[in-house]
């Protein structure tokens, strides 16, 4: 046993923790990690930052070497460049405008200049071509693909999350035959790449006419999604006590209503992370799309590196074409980051 | 061995007072228990008298040195936890083995005094199991025995029984008892079970809200409580404490209970509150007897059979007292019932302060004392013949 | 309010069997209390009654009447759930109304805030109606969750180990408070626990379940003073009974490795040898006690102090009321009330004598 013999035999303690000390440590080290966070998101932004600059630049400066990063912004050119069809006008024709018409789109719109033949005002839009020398043939086709992606994300995306749901809940509370074996098969869907898989999909579909459909990536999109889906919200309704819905089932409730009451508003959480996780697939993909889809059911990611432009790379139209795209995703991650930051937590009972 | 000594030892976080500033000697052998719900600072206070915290006022002495700011290993103390904190991964043997490794003991040392503590322990059997395939009570047992191992100057034990079930924490209760016994170690011993506090310790520190309500024996903890919260917390169920209007030597009781001050007790009674004033009354349940000719009267509220007696609950008006009574005693609720209070186990308590009033003179504490004591020696719990 | 009897109630799970031919009834307003250790199978018990789980054999009767066939929302049961049972993102009152908004019920939206008021009156828990139940304490949530099965009139209350989560003191109050409402309202009540003091206080009779098999039921009384094997004898009653081998010679009784030796009671009749069982309050210190004895520990408890008396090579635990100024080591001297011993044969069961008493 320790006596003071002990004591005595021991080295004097020279090092002493002083609370305040440390606390002051503490501070700057919380100072220092908010500064590497800061550091490291500004990196990961640095491509959204760049596409956005590339947006509001002037074709020359888009393109100029070395890279510009103060410049004259153009507000709406690579905008009007990704909804129109153009073609650059010869220069004959284009002689044919007054040079009022030609120096600036704002000009062109308060001269109320028109078509040299037909005598047709010029809209605001085909100003805006006119300064770059070219004539609006059309609309483009980027709104219509961004509508595709719209449909056949959105579509998919909320095919999955309810049918994942749905089986998601029934693995979590029933007992089946070769349960573990079921959930791995599920899971081996996602085994293959894409790259892989499309040929033999694409005869399979060409063969059932959902090629190039809107039905057929939706199909498509949503097989692919099941498997994360119904494997992430099953381990959400895991955390669902079960006495929750045996409680309102016993309380005179069937279980489908026991569903929708309780296990559906404990499940939002995870309902929330699953959508995001889907959506963001389906609206990304890529290798599908480019396969299966030729214009009736052609996707947004698809047609984007098809923008040549007429004679040149229009990147900065490329970049507004980024853009957009980037927007829906963005707005349906932020309504709901409140269930994503939140987590699972269940405050009905503290263990 | 050693003493520990707190001098105005507090603890805050930011403005939050965790323990308020505390004096407190456990002296050389002595079993100190730290009483208090949780969230009370008795682990923290622990913690502190161990070096896991770091304190933000007073100092901390261990056998007459200076350890406020000494490292935890630097303390010669020994800790115990709940959950047992043993290395998965290890056995029962390499998991004793393990602090004296780190001091770099020699291995014939090693097997030796690993094989001394448990065989002192009871566990030589369980020596080359890993902790999974333990009982609760043996993983504690194999705890204790990493700390006795080292032979540290005092024992830190944070709960240690808390998470095994009933029966074994029985068991382990006594052990720990029996190894106290033995072993004379200073130990401080942290729990929210007042029942253990009582079975184990030599003094029981009661602690609520950061702050000490109370040092003393076991004793006078249960029969002279300082405040209404310890009067609540100790006993199961706790002190009965009921309010009433005193005036000339009497307490009236809700239900209109007039209930006649023991003699002993109007002097202090006067001193404090004057002629008259509300006061409350506080009794043990074994303070209550039924008799037919008893000052109050009450309701049944609900009967308890506990085994060897009842606990009858009964309602004055509304404020329900339990009174501990024979087995065998059953009355349908709603019985009116009178009964008496043993005068020299009640108490009185001021509604203002919750401070407990105390008799004008010394001795209070032995004469109340005295009829439990009697008691033990002579007379049984229950009848029935007693001849060998 | 109904009468319920389980008949030779079998369940199996994939590889054990949970339930072996259990049967009991419950008659109309009685508390009936299952008691046993973890797994023993009490909890299966209450979802086969409450229809959560189907029994593999057996049938249960409410009122007479098979209920074999019918879902839980059916069987208009009640069940307090040991945790968990509360809806976190429901306040306390859509917690209480939830059960009466069944579309079984049909109930008028006045008719459940008249409901859900008397039975927040009643537990006393009206100030807390329009919190979420994630700001109550535990006891507040555990007496929400009984009002959640009060606020219906069921046909019969399963109750699984609804105090078992609450700190000691809160779970005294709330054992008495629902032994109250329980008597004064007349509910059929089932009252699952592993805790044999909740069993003893406030059950009318108890069923002891040990491995899916119903061991003894009887009053607490029969089960404290009469208990069938030596599983029940320590499962009831704390500190643990004393348990110990005994031989007979002729017509004494020695305990094996102690100093006790007794004559039989006239009228037991006992094997040669067999378990004796004293219970501590049983062991009686007295100074011309027959039986030599050594403290060897001493645990006061405040209102009793537990003894642990040595004889010979055996410790026998005393039960002595207040404290006590005896101090380890010291010899003492010993009774036991020989009323009230308890024998089992080897193998557990007991072995019955005849009293006067």
């Amino acid at each position: 046993m320790a006596s003071v013999d002990k004591v005595g035999r021991r080295a004097p303690i020279v090092h002493s923790v002083r609370v305040d000390k440390v606390s002051r440590g503490a501070q700057i080290l919380r100072f220092i990690r908010a500064a590497v966070v800061v550091v490291i998101t500004s990196i990961m932004l640095i491509p959204v930052f760049w596409i956005v600059l590339t947006v509001f630049k002037s074709h020359p400066d888009a393109i100029a070497v070395p890279p510009k990063v103060v410049f004259k912004p153009r507000l709406v050119d690579s905008f009007v460049f990704l909804f129109t069809d153009r073609f650059l006008l010869p220069p004959p024709k284009l002689a044919q405008y007054p040079d009022e018409c030609k120096e600036s789109w704002t000009e062109c719109v308060r001269n109320k200049c028109s078509k040299p033949r037909s005598g047709k005002e010029l809209a605001w839009y085909e100003c805006v071509a006119l300064e770059g020398g070219q004539l609006v043939t059309g609309p483009g086709k980027y709104g219509e693909y961004v509508i595709n992606s719209l449909i056949i994300a959105g579509c998919s995306t909320a095919a999955a999350v309810v049918l994942g749901l749905l089986s998601g809940y029934a693995y979590s509370r029933f007992d089946m035959p070769v349960k573990d074996f079921q959930l791995f098969f599920i899971l081996s869907q996602r085994f293959l790449p894409a790259v892989v898989i499309t040929i033999p999909i694409f005869l399979m579909y060409k063969d059932l006419h959902l090629q190039d459909t809107h039905l057929g990536m939706i199909i498509l999109y949503t097989v692919v999604n099941l498997s994360l889906s119904v494997w992430l919200l099953r381990s959400f309704i895991d955390e669902i006590p079960r006495e929750y819905e045996e409680a309102a089932m016993v309380d005179g409730y069937t279980r489908l209503q026991a569903i929708r009451k309780i296990v559906l508003p404990n499940a939002l959480t995870g309902i929330a992370a699953t959508t995001v996780f889907c959506l963001i697939f389906a609206w990304n993909e890529y290798a599908f799309a480019l396969m299966l889809t030729s214009d009736v059911a052609r996707t947004a990611p698809a047609f984007i590196p098809t923008m040549i432009g007429r004679g040149v790379v229009e990147w900065t139209s490329i970049a507004a074409g980024s853009l957009v795209f980037l927007i829906p995703v963005v707005i349906v991650t932020f309504a709901l980051r409140k269930y994503l930051l939140r987590g699972v937590t269940f405050g009905a009972i503290r263990q | 061995m050693a003493t520990i000594e707190l001098r105005q030892v507090e603890k805050k976080f930011g403005d939050l007072h965790a323990v308020k500033p505390m004096d407190l000697t456990v002296h050389d052998g002595e079993f100190m228990v730290l009483l208090g719900p949780s969230g009370c600072g008795k682990t923290t206070t622990l913690r502190m008298i161990s070096g896991l915290e770091a304190v933000t006022g007073g100092q901390i002495l261990i056998d007459g040195r200076d350890v406020t700011w000494a490292h935890p290993s630097d303390r010669d103390i020994a800790l115990v936890f709940q959950f047992f904190a043993l290395y998965p991964h290890l056995s029962a043997w390499q998991n004793i083995a393990f602090p004296l490794q780190a001091e770099g003991e020699s291995r014939v040392n090693i097997e030796k005094r690993v094989s001394e503590v448990a065989r002192m322990l009871g566990i030589k059997h369980l020596l080359h199991l890993r902790p999974k395939a333990l009982s609760g009570g043996d993983k504690q047992r194999v705890g204790l025995a990493r700390a006795l191992v080292r032979r540290p100057a005092a024992f830190l034990m944070d709960e240690p029984i808390g998470a095994l079930d009933a029966d074994a924490r029985e068991t382990m209760r006594a052990e720990i008892k029996q190894f106290h016994l033995t072993q004379n170690a200073t130990t401080v011993y942290v729990t929210h079970d007042q029942i253990e506090a009582m079975a184990l310790g030599d003094r029981i520190v009661v602690m609520s809200m950061g702050v000490v309500q109370q040092v003393g024996t076991p004793a006078e903890v249960y029969y002279d409580p300082a405040n209404l919260f310890v009067a609540r917390f100790i006993g199961s169920p706790g002190m009965n404490l009921v309010t009433g209007g005193y005036a000339d030597g009497v307490v009236h009781l809700p239900g209109s209970n007039p209930y006649p001050v023991p003699p002993a007790w109007n002097t202090a009674l006067q001193r404090e509150m004057g002629s008259e004033g509300d006061v409350i009354v506080g009794f043990r349940p074994e303070a209550g007897r039924v008799t037919g000719t008893g000052p109050l009267v009450a309701e049944v509220y609900a009967t308890e059979l506990h085994g060897a007696y009842t606990v009858l609950h009964l309602s004055l008006n509304g404020t329900v007292v339990h009174i501990r009574a024979d087995r065998g005693i059953d009355y349908p609720i709603g019985t009116a019932v009178r009964f008496d209070l043993d005068p020299e186990i009640v108490r009185f308590f001021d509604p203002q302060t919750e401070a407990a009033l105390r008799l004008p003179f010394d001795g209070a504490q032995d004469k109340a004392q005295e009829p439990a004591l009697r008691r033990a020696q002579d007379t049984a719990l229950t009848g029935g013949s007693t001849n060998g | 309010m109904a009468d319920v009897i389980l008949q030779n109630i079998t369940k199996r799970f994939k590889t054990v069997t949970a339930l072996k031919g259990v049967s009991f009834d419950i008659k109309d307003g009685e508390f009936f209390v299952l008691l046993g250790p973890t797994g023993a199978g009490k909890t299966t018990t209450l979802r086969v009654i409450s229809g959560l789980e189907r029994q593999d054999e057996g049938s249960v009767l409410f009122d007479g009447e098979s209920v074999d066939h019918l879902t839980p929302a059916d069987r208009d049961v009640a069940f307090v759930f040991e945790q968990y049972s509360l809806y976190p993102t429901m306040t306390v009152y859509e917690n209480l109304a939830f059960p009466l908004r069944s579309p079984l019920r049909r109930m008028s939206e006045q008719v459940i805030r008249q409901r859900v008021e008397e039975t927040a009156e009643k537990l006393r828990i009206s100030p807390l109606l329009e919190r979420t139940t994630a700001h109550l304490s535990g006891g507040e949530m555990q007496r929400v969750s009984l009002g959640r099965a009060l606020v219906r009139d069921p046909q019969i209350f399963l109750m699984d180990e609804p105090l078992s989560n609450l700190d000691a003191k809160l779970r005294e109050a709330l054992r008495v408070e629902l032994q109250h409402l329980q008597k004064t309202e007349g509910s059929t009540t089932l009252f699952v626990t592993h805790d044999q003091i909740e069993a003893l206080t406030m059950g009318d009779r108890i069923g002891v379940l040990n491995k899916g098999r119903i061991v003894q039921i009887g009053t607490p009384e029969d089960i404290y003073d009469r208990p069938a094997t030596t599983f029940v004898a320590q499962l009831v009653g704390t500190p643990r009974i004393n348990l110990h081998e005994a031989v007979r010679e002729d017509s004494t009784l020695h305990v094996t490795n102690s100093t006790i030796h007794l004559p039989i009671p006239a009228g037991d009749d006992l094997p040669p040898s067999f378990l004796l069982g004293v219970r501590p309050e049983d062991v009686q210190i007295h100074s011309e006690g027959g039986f030599l004895g050594q403290i060897a520990l001493i645990e006061p408890l405040g209102v009793q102090t537990i003894l642990h008396v040595k004889t010979g090579e055996q410790t026998l635990l005393s039960l002595v009321p207040g404290m006590t100024d005896l101090r380890v080591g010291e010899e003492v001297r010993f009774n036991v009330v020989r009323e009230r011993l308890h024998y089992f044969q080897p193998d557990g069961t007991r072995i019955s004598v005849e009293r006067k008493t």
